[in-house]
């Protein structure tokens, strides 16, 4: 018989996409002027010591669903030698719900701490 | 290695995620962010590596990127979730526009049977005899359906 992913793995696929946008808004919201997605994939690379395991193209769904959500917004910077790329850039509303976010964030792992004690 | 087998690899890689996703502007301008990306993780690993097998770089680079049908998957998911989120929006403004109109219907139909009989049959029970039938008629149909 075919054994599925252990509750383990499944446990982790599943906090790992939600923290994932999370974490986007966040490595955003640190470069004022935008960022584009190939920094983004490896910023979030470099600074999580590649803990959220990341197949660096399904980071593009998840911008495009921001940008959806209006939470970020898209300018385009031409390239000397390459293509044309996006940058990225948290909105108002972006940088309301980073806050916010931010806020639960903290609140759920101090939470956490209390239940482990 | 020749740049004509490395643009095979990534051109490969290309139609296998566009087979696997609609054909729409969104999927376009996703093409265009993986085209983007790829280009600059290539040329860095190049630039890092100078002397490494050119072939064995793009596989790399397209390995990190994950599968296509792993990229479709996540397409999927976020696609799914925003149309859900749309769709509940769309059914209460339904059921609030189908309420509303119900509502004036019955109000309407009360008036002109209080009219039309001089008086004989009350505006206000008309009102609640046509608002009971219109609320008998709605579970019946939303049992239909479910049956269905």
């Amino acid at each position: 018989m075919e054994k599925g992913p252990s509750f383990e793995d499944s446990w982790k696929i599943e906090i790992r996409r939600g923290i994932l946008q999370y974490a986007v808004l966040a490595i955003v919201n640190r470069h004022e002027k935008g960022i584009h997605g190939y920094g983004i994939a490896r910023e979030l690379e470099e600074r999580t010591d590649g803990l959220l395991q990341v197949k660096e193209g399904t980071l593009y769904p998840i911008l495009h669903r921001l940008r959806k959500e209006r939470l970020l917004n898209v300018h385009t910077e031409k390239s000397e030698s390459g293509p044309s790329r996006k940058v990225y850039v948290l909105t108002g509303e972006g940088d309301r719900v980073f806050r916010q976010l931010s806020i639960l964030v903290g609140d759920i792992f101090d939470k956490l701490e209390v239940l482990k004690k | 290695m020749s740049r004509d087998e490395i643009g095979r690899v990534v051109e490969n890689y290309f139609k296998k995620i566009a087979k696997l996703l609609p054909d729409s502007f969104e999927t376009e301008d996703l093409l265009e962010d993986l085209k983007s990306h790829i280009y600059e993780s290539y040329n860095e690993k190049v630039q890092k590596n100078p002397d490494d097998d050119k072939l064995l770089l793009i596989r790399e680079v397209l390995d990190v990127l994950g599968t296509p049908e792993e990229i479709a998957e996540e397409y999927g998911k976020e696609q799914v979730e925003t149309e859900e989120e749309q769709n509940t929006v769309d059914r209460w403004t339904y059921y609030t526009m189908r309420l509303t109109l119900a509502i004036l219907v019955v109000v309407l139909a009360s008036w002109i049977a209080s009219v039309v009989t001089e008086g004989s049959v009350d505006f206000m029970f008309a009102v609640v005899v046509l608002l009971a039938f219109a609320v008998l008629e709605w579970v019946i149909r939303t049992q239909q359906t479910k049956d269905a």
